[in-house]
């Protein structure tokens, strides 16, 4: 039932988790894993050295999708990464209405005090705004 | 594996269930279907906002408890029926309270896998006045929660 899960990553153990899930997931349906880092283009300034900082993000945002491929494969699980920069959740809404995706998988954060009320801008939104099926998974609580 | 879904009538929870049956039929894992009442306040309709007191009355109505609980059932009844009809081992549980609160809890203590739940797809204004109980389970469930347009 699913043939193409998107995890959209930022490095962070929320996605991290995320991956987890949709390796898993993808397994048990023989799915391809799409691994997809957004440099978000409102984080970095117009000012002069803005080229340098896009890069190094688009950088770090191979070194991601590359660990992520690396993860899937080890599992057995067939995967693709991209590295796109612009706004992540419109890119990620583009995204899965390109590549035909079926479900994503989203990382949130811990369940304690106020962070339990901070969903993550980019998830609430995709999970308020996509017209595929979301699973949003919990990061491991290790902060205390 | 064995997983939540959240029932509540609406064309998206008919969804979401559609797609935990899905997924249960394929992985083969059971099903718990989910509603949890919480006696709603109705209003009848009418274009313009009531104009005084009386009007008020005359277009509020709140549901009693024993009508939620009827409710509830009818269509829990409803969602087994569906489950069951695709082969999917089914469950049903009528929980009380604010369905944000109860669901996630109900489905830690149970020791499910995953939440499914359905999702109105209304702007951030709209959710703003309205709230809405799939992201308030996502914020609290520690499980992972699959929310379903």
């Amino acid at each position: 039932m699913y043939e193409d899960i998107l995890v959209p990553t930022d490095g962070s153990a929320g996605a991290s988790a995320a991956l987890d899930e949709a390796i898993d997931l993808a397994a048990q349906f023989d799915a391809t894993v799409h691994s997809l880092y957004v440099v978000d283009i409102n984080a970095t300034s117009t000012e002069s050295g803005a080229v340098d900082l896009i890069e190094s993000f688009e950088q770090r945002g191979e070194d991601v999708v590359d660990a992520a491929a690396e993860r899937a494969s080890e599992a057995g699980v067939d995967a693709v990464g991209s590295v796109v920069t612009g706004k992540p959740y419109r890119d990620i809404l583009d995204y899965v209405d390109d590549n035909g995706i079926d479900l994503v998988v989203m990382g949130t954060h811990g369940r304690t005090g106020l962070e339990r009320y901070l969903l993550g801008s980019v998830t609430e939104k995709v999970v308020r705004t996509a017209d595929v099926p979301v699973l949003t998974v919990r990061a491991p609580e290790d902060d205390g | 594996m064995h997983f939540a879904v959240a029932i509540d009538g609406s064309t998206e929870s008919d969804r979401a269930l559609d797609h935990a049956v899905e997924l249960a039929s394929t992985a083969g894992a059971a099903l718990t279907a989910v509603h949890s009442v919480d006696p709603d306040v109705y209003d009848t309709g009418g274009a313009e906002p009531p104009a005084d007191r009386a009007a008020y009355d005359d277009r509020l109505i709140v549901e009693s408890v024993d009508d939620a609980e009827r409710r509830g059932e009818r269509l829990l009844e409803r969602a087994v029926e569906r489950a069951a009809g695709a082969g999917v081992e089914v469950d049903a549980e009528l929980l009380y309270g604010d369905p944000v609160r109860t669901l996630p809890e109900f489905a830690s203590a149970e020791g499910c896998d995953g939440i499914f739940v359905g999702h109105r797809g209304l702007s951030e204004a709209q959710e703003r006045v309205l709230g809405s109980v799939a992201k308030g389970v996502v914020e609290r469930s520690s499980l992972p929660v699959t929310v379903v347009r």
